[in-house]
């Protein structure tokens, strides 16, 4: 009895000692990517831009405050959004294969986004337009889908998952049409949206960003309990006191607001929202009060450095971001899976 | 106060700077042609993908599609001057680079044979060629005179053209109206037989079996020879009439660009679609 309790103290400080260590390594990540781009400053510029001191050329100034380093924090912040609302939206449904793209958010941006270059409206607004298109289409499909949410009373999560399903299916037969009937133009800048980028980063995004990850994470903060409660069956979290239904609607709304706000300023991302959670989960176990930052943390890091993959594996020329969170992210993985580890399933 | 050696180390300091040229960035093909075709090649530092394709600008360092431009890229190849066509974006980025205090110029786009001219202007202008400029502008407009002669008065008996591109896997897109296929088509002398729509939509085989085109424009780089293209022409390929149909193959980064090899490129289309 001693011992199990002995076990498991144990075991809790060493979770928060790697979840201590995710929040110490993100900084550095930060700074690492800082520090790396196509343009080379030295690392005495570097320093002397971080103080604020010394004659800097204007070019490294420039380079570094304005297009840098807004894109690493847009990265860290797109990631983290993506990943906290996958791990929401993973312990809502109590599916492992959970996507934040199961509630059409992501559907419903491309669709507003894929509109603007169909109509080659993405420079208008001085550039707005896009991203609040995207955003308004990503919560048109919630809604919808949130009109089925208050139709489904016990058990409902199950229809909400098939709902989910045939919305988005809807939303790609109409995605499909205007891609197949885009000029060749709108149709490459389609696919390049599709495949995500960082590269309009700028401060104001990177505010507005941070702006709904607070909410969002707050909002699936005061609700980690409560889904921790889920994971034994809906009815079994009711008895517990759980409003089940509450629980739904509020973490759809984060993830919503979540998947939104990152896929507006910066295209559809996959990979993060599955499987920064999971790898969350294997390194700090279920709880969501752990799960929930553990993943923030891990989807900004992967994003981060994807990010800076992109940036610079053909400079000057770019990839898109896309392309490289699965190729980082899927060896670092696998690698966990095969950890062995005593919690992890 | 000034003593020589300061006087000499600031015009040593001045006299490099004034001997090197802006180093140029373009993104375009249309912006790299003229660029190039003023004499500016040796200046150029990189161009966008497009303009890979130009000619001898092949190992110039390539900072991407030139709708999802990069600022960083651009901004290490240390250019003085950044000339875009004006599809070039997104529009955060340009502010980006005029941010870093590098100067940025767009080129209005125009799918017309009367707006080369303007682009060749613009950028002469920005570059300070105004005498090659000049030059370029007057054999752009003595060949679109060339044009204008060989096509007008046959305006009763123009062929029906179109203009095709083989896109995912066989799929044949026709160019419609507001595609700068269509102008160059009329331009050209022909008549586009896929001007009751806009844009670029898949062939309809019936369509195209009904509105028979005496000639079909391909570009140069789809592969085989007119019969493989002929056979694979749906709703056409199978009939006798289809057999008549003729080929015509062109460059599609002068046919379509809007640049100073257009006018020639639409001369010798037009000659093609003349001939019995």
């Amino acid at each position: 009895m001693n011992s199990a309790r002995e076990d498991d103290l144990r075991r809790r400080r060493c979770v928060h000692r790697r979840l201590g260590l995710l929040a110490a390594l993100l900084p550095v990540v930060l700074l690492a990517a800082a520090a790396l781009g196509a343009v080379n400053i030295s690392l005495p510029d570097l320093v002397k831009l971080l103080t604020g001191s010394g004659e800097i050329p204007a070019v490294a100034h420039a380079v570094f405050w304005d297009i840098r380093m807004p894109r690493v924090l847009l990265a860290a912040l797109v990631g983290a959004s993506l990943a906290l609302a996958g791990a929401g939206v993973q312990g809502l449904f109590r599916n492992a294969l959970a996507d934040p793209a199961l509630i059409g958010v992501s559907a419903g941006a491309a669709l507003g986004a894929v509109l603007c270059f169909y109509f080659g409206w993405q420079g208008m607004l001085g550039g707005w337009l896009l991203p609040v298109a995207a955003f308004a289409g990503g919560w048109l499909a919630v809604v919808v889908l949130g009109l089925f949410n208050t139709g489904f009373a016990a058990g409902g999560t199950a229809k909400l998952i098939l709902a989910g399903v045939a919305l988005n299916a809807m939303i790609g037969s109409v995605l499909g049409f205007f891609l197949f009937s885009a000029s060749d133009d709108a149709l490459r800048s389609m696919t390049f949206w599709t495949l995500g980028s960082c590269a309009a980063a700028q401060w104001p995004q990177v505010v507005i960003l941070l702006a709904f990850l607070v909410i969002g994470a707050s909002l699936l903060w005061r609700n980690a309990r409560p889904l921790d409660a889920l994971q034994f069956g809906e009815d079994q979290a009711a008895h517990l006191g759980v409003s089940v239904s509450r629980v739904r609607r509020e973490t759809i709304v984060a993830a919503a607001l979540l998947v939104g706000a990152a896929t507006a300023l910066a295209g559809t991302i996959g990979f993060i929202g599955l499987v920064a959670p999971h790898m969350a989960r294997l390194l700090l176990g279920g709880r969501h009060g752990l799960v929930l930052p553990g993943a923030l943390l891990l989807g900004a890091m992967l994003l981060v450095l994807a990010d800076l993959g992109a940036r610079t594996l053909v400079a000057p020329a770019e990839l898109a971001v896309g392309i490289l969170t699965a190729a980082l992210g899927g060896p670092f993985f696998l690698w966990l899976l095969r950890r062995p580890s005593s919690w992890s399933a | 106060m000034l003593r020589p050696a300061t006087i000499l180390a600031v015009l040593l300091a001045a006299l490099p700077a004034r001997a090197e040229p802006p180093r140029l960035v373009t993104a375009g093909s249309a912006v790299t042609e003229i660029a190039a075709a003023l004499g500016l090649a040796p200046q150029i530092v990189a161009v966008d993908t497009s303009g890979k394709e130009v000619e001898g600008m092949g190992d110039k360092p390539d900072v991407g599609y030139v709708r999802m431009l990069g600022a960083e890229g651009i901004l290490s190849q240390k250019p003085d001057l950044v000339l875009v066509s004006g599809e070039a974006g997104p529009p955060s980025v340009l502010e980006q680079i005029r941010a870093a205090g590098v100067e940025v110029v767009v080129i209005p786009n125009g799918h017309s044979l009367d707006n080369i001219d303007d682009k060749v202007r613009a950028i002469a202008a920005a570059t300070g060629r105004a005498e090659d400029g000049g030059k370029l502008v007057a054999k752009v407009e003595a060949d679109v005179q060339a044009l204008r002669a060989a096509t007008s008065g046959h305006e009763a008996e123009r062929p029906g053209a179109v203009f095709l591109l083989a896109r995912h896997g066989g799929n044949l897109m026709a160019a419609g109206r507001e595609t700068a296929a269509h102008a160059m088509i009329e331009a050209s002398g022909g008549r586009n037989i896929c001007a009751d729509f806009t844009g670029y939509k898949p062939l309809s085989p019936e369509i195209f079996a009904a509105s028979a085109p005496d000639f079909v424009i391909v570009s140069e780089s789809v592969g085989g020879d007119d019969a493989e293209i002929l056979a694979g022409l749906p709703g056409l390929g199978a009939t006798p009439a289809g057999r008549e149909v003729r080929i015509i193959r062109v460059d599609d980064a002068a046919f379509l660009g809007f640049g100073p090899r257009t006018p020639a490129a639409a001369a010798a289309v037009a000659a093609a679609l003349r001939q019995p």
